[in-house]
């Protein structure tokens, strides 16, 4: 007899299959690196032949060295964002939802803790979320490595921050399908992760602008809603060392608006792992004392 | 209010074979004889109580009838039963073991009112899933599955997803996965309401056959008729309290009417009658005579006849449960009444 955890995680990974999460998944990310791809090749195309038709005494930037890693950095900026909110779709009206419609009640009735539902839960979707986000990952890592020949330097760390990401996000949506009915929660957990996402950018705003008030205030917003922290952690390992000293050497304000060219404070990290943790606690708390 | 709902113990109680695969639960060598026990159970939402006292008492291998109107507060008392909710206050124990207790579970089996399965899986999945989430083995489970399907008459089907499956075939796939690791103590929620003719008597004879096999069975029903069919007892709710509980056969006995048809009914034939009880002329050829039992009706027959008067009808009437439920109700809202 497997564990009820494996046991719940096994049934909410095969409820996705049956009903074509899986398929939609695939299809959209498929769509997305093919649109990625695109752009990106009509991109270097157009600034091999702007290269060659300067005047070889010119100085500039070299762009056609410049476009591969911000692209990718922004491609996976890209993805970052849609796996969020793929990864909250899933997780918010999982309880809250299960519980509504009738179908949690049979399970809850078993021989099983509630904990036990929470958690099955959370891991089942996570392999969803991380399949996702790790295969739209490599495809795209492998378009742009056959297009231009790049390839970013530490893809695993980044991947791997990425994927703590949605353990993250996860973690909160099923704290609030614990708490709210679908439609509350999706609204509280939409707008928490808009809320890091704008906090993410007035910390790098402030930072550009050197102002205090600013990035404590990013701090702040980044402390109660760590995902977007994780973002800056992962795309700090996705630019090349040259790339990072030539942002941290230049005047303020010239660095990418939506990536870290700093490595992220340990403590940082630890917390956002603290946070994925109690969030589960929590979820697993309100869960057990909760009338269904 | 407590005191009048623990019935006088139906004469049936520990008749039937015994099939408690729980004894195991306690450590303890001898069972409580009963199944579900409580004591002023409670359960309030903010102001709103959904149930006020619930005590009463189950017996291994009956089949207990919980009756109410809609909103007196059974599917509250259930959910409290399963550990689905807790209670605000009180107590109770079930299998032996405190309500909502993992291990006794174990051997519990729910079918709810409104319940719903995941629609893309196949009836045998459904039923083999509950079966792992109630801990049998593969090889158990191997056993067990086609048996349950076979026992609720969905073998034909078993491969057919549950969307294709029709309101009484869903309910029978309910009962499936409520009996598929054989619980000793079965929980069924309105299970026949949704269902034609034909599929409440394949219900009612599952539950039959349930109690058969020594298990108990807590049925939750507004349909008084078809309760009046399988139960050993009932207890009647109301308001979120039990107003009326004892053994169906009791609560049915009560008075023994005879209902009378002559020729004409005349003082001299109604001041004869009285001799075996009250008389009430309903009409001048129709009268109602309150008797100690239905076994006077020959000597009321002959008394009649040897009056000279011609007798047309002569029928005990049979008390239904549809009126001592309505009686039960209606005192507990007189009772209301009375007090501010």
């Amino acid at each position: 007899m497997s564990h009820p955890v494996i046991l719940v995680a096994e049934l909410t990974i095969r409820e996705a299959a049956r009903r074509r999460i899986f398929l939609a998944i695939i299809l959209l990310s498929l769509l997305y690196v093919a649109l990625f791809g695109l752009g990106f090749g009509f991109l270097i195309q157009e600034v091999a032949r702007e290269e060659a038709a300067r005047p070889a005494t010119e100085t500039a930037p070299q762009a056609a060295m410049l476009v591969p890693p911000i692209m990718t950095t922004l491609g996976i900026y890209g993805l970052n964002l849609m796996a969020g909110g793929a990864a909250l779709f899933l997780g918010a009206g999982t309880l809250a939802g299960e519980v509504a419609s009738g179908l949690m009640q049979v399970v809850a009735a078993r021989p099983l803790r509630r904990g036990d539902i929470v958690v099955g839960k959370w891991l089942g979707l996570l392999v969803i979320a991380t399949i996702y986000m790790a295969g739209t990952f490599t495809l795209l890592l492998l378009v742009v490595w056959v297009l231009s020949g790049y390839v970013p330097p530490l893809p695993l760390p980044a991947v791997g921050l990425l994927v703590l990401e949605m353990a993250l996000l996860l973690a909160i949506a099923l704290l609030g399908s614990a708490l709210f009915s679908t439609v509350t929660n999706g609204i509280v957990i939409f707008m928490l992760y808009g809320a890091a996402w704008i906090g993410g950018f007035i910390e790098q705003i402030g930072a550009a602008l050197r102002s205090d008030l600013m990035v404590n205030l990013g701090i702040v917003v980044s402390l109660l809603m760590p995902s977007d922290v994780l973002w800056r952690a992962a795309s700090f390992y996705l630019q090349p060392s040259w790339l990072l000293l030539m942002q941290n050497a230049a005047a303020a304000g010239t660095g990418l608006p939506f990536a870290a060219s700093t490595p992220t404070a340990p403590a940082m990290l630890i917390w956002a792992g603290l946070y994925t943790v109690a969030a589960l606690g929590g979820a697993i708390a309100v869960f057990s004392h909760r009338d269904l | 209010m407590a005191a009048s709902t623990d019935g006088p113990l139906p004469s049936q109680v520990g008749t039937n074979p015994r099939n408690y695969g729980g004894a195991d639960l306690t450590g303890q060598t001898e069972q409580s004889e009963w199944a579900i026990e409580t004591e002023g159970l409670r359960k309030a939402y903010g102001r709103f109580v959904a149930l006020e006292d619930l005590t009463l008492r189950v017996a291994h291998g009956e089949v207990f009838g919980f009756l109410g109107p809609n909103g007196a507060g059974k599917t509250t008392a259930l959910k409290i039963l399963l550990g689905l909710a807790a209670a605000t206050s009180g107590s109770g124990r079930v299998l032996d073991r405190p309500v909502g207790d993992r291990a006794a579970r174990r051997h519990v089996g729910y079918l709810p009112e409104h319940f719903r399965f995941p629609d893309w899986l196949t009836g045998s999945e459904l039923v083999d899933i509950h079966g792992r989430l109630a801990g049998l083995s593969r090889t158990e489970r191997r056993e067990r599955v086609p048996q349950a399907l076979a026992t609720v008459g969905l073998t034909a089907a078993a491969d057919k997803q549950l969307r294709t499956y029709s309101k009484g075939m869903q309910q029978r796939v309910g009962l499936a996965q409520a009996i598929v690791h054989r619980p000793t103590l079965v929980f069924l929620d309105e299970p026949i309401s949704a269902l034609d003719p034909l599929g409440r008597r394949d219900v009612r004879n599952l539950i039959t056959r349930l109690r058969d096999e020594g298990v108990t069975v807590f049925l939750n029903s507004h349909l008084l008729s078809e309760v009046e069919l399988v139960c050993d007892r009932v207890a009647i709710v109301n308001h979120g309290r039990v107003v009326r509980a004892g053994a169906l056969a009791d609560l049915l006995a009560g008075e023994h009417v005879l209902r009378l048809t002559v020729d004409s009914a005349t003082a001299e034939l109604v001041a004869t009658l009285r001799a075996w009880g009250a008389v009430e002329c309903l009409d001048e050829r129709e009268l109602r005579i309150v008797t100690s039992g239905p076994e006077v009706a020959p000597a009321v027959a002959a008394a009649v006849v040897a009056q000279g008067r011609q007798l047309f009808a002569l029928i005990p009437e049979q008390h239904s449960l549809e009126e001592v439920f309505l009686g039960a109700l209606g005192a507990a809202s007189d009772a209301e009444d009375a007090t501010p």
